[in-house]
């Protein structure tokens, strides 16, 4: 299980950096990546519930890889660093657009997982 | 990527191994900590993240002269790998129809908890960095 764990976590890691990387070259002042990134990584997590598949798997897929995919610290550091240049606007639509979205997308996951089945 | 060097490659190896640890890090606490509260665990990880990610860009990253590779490593890998924005997604709507205002603190707990951890670590850092003129 662990084991499945750090792998998973280690991949996502890496796909969140080289979007991130990718991110800061398309869109240097925003944080899109950082966005893209929490919104599919929650799209996929609630596919792979919604699908039912097996523990192994969920615990790969979820706990791992979208788990290290997606990222809070970054979301949250990156509003503190909007309002602390004083972004507010910005940085309200980005911290709850982020969680609207999240939670859009965790719902059609879900929803498309459990048509799948 | 046009310029892919063994620097790089340095790079994304302290990104695999730190995110690995920080994942594994989440799935421990979360496990120790959801046998109290199913929230809990993703609510602890959440906030010990913000609260070293500040204190990583503030105080860490200025304090000291670390390699690039060890920075990524830190915060992009363990950090960035020890939080998690889909597990919050993920409780908020699985628990929505039994636990209505249980659902609503904790997402309410981990929005306005992170900033408030991620402020501390940043006031934090100021004061370990005091006096260095580093602040404008």
């Amino acid at each position: 299980m662990i084991g499945l764990v750090a792998l998973g976590a280690g991949i996502g890691s890496v796909l969140r950096y080289i979007i991130t990387l990718v991110g800061k070259r398309l869109w240097p002042k925003m944080p899109l990546a950082t966005w893209l990134i929490n919104i599919s990584g929650a799209f996929l997590a609630g596919l792979v519930v919604g699908i039912h598949s097996n523990q192994l798997l969920t615990v790969f897929l979820v706990t791992g890889i979208c788990g290290g995919f997606t990222t809070f610290s970054t979301f949250t550091m990156d509003t503190f660093i909007l309002i602390k240049n004083s972004q507010y606007r910005v940085a309200a639509i980005y911290y709850l657009g982020s969680t609207f979205f999240g939670i859009g997308a965790i719902c059609l996951g879900l929803w498309f997982g459990n048509l799948a089945t | 990527m046009s310029r892919f060097n063994w620097q790089d490659i340095g790079q994304f190896v302290a990104i695999f191994i730190g995110g690995a640890m920080g994942g594994v890090g989440r799935y421990e606490l979360s496990d120790y900590l959801n046998e109290f509260n199913q929230f809990a665990g993703t609510t602890a990880v959440n906030l010990i993240g913000c609260f070293l990610m500040a204190i990583m860009i503030y105080g860490i990253s200025m304090r000291f002269d670390l390699p690039e590779w060890l920075m990524l490593g830190l915060g992009t890998g363990v950090i960035g790998g020890f939080t998690t924005f889909s597990a919050l997604m993920l409780a908020f709507i699985t628990n929505y129809q039994q636990h209505i205002i249980g659902v609503f603190v904790f997402l309410t707990l981990n929005l306005i908890g992170g900033f408030l951890m991620a402020l501390f670590g940043y006031l934090s850092a100021k004061w370990i960095n005091r006096g260095r003129g580093l602040w404008s």
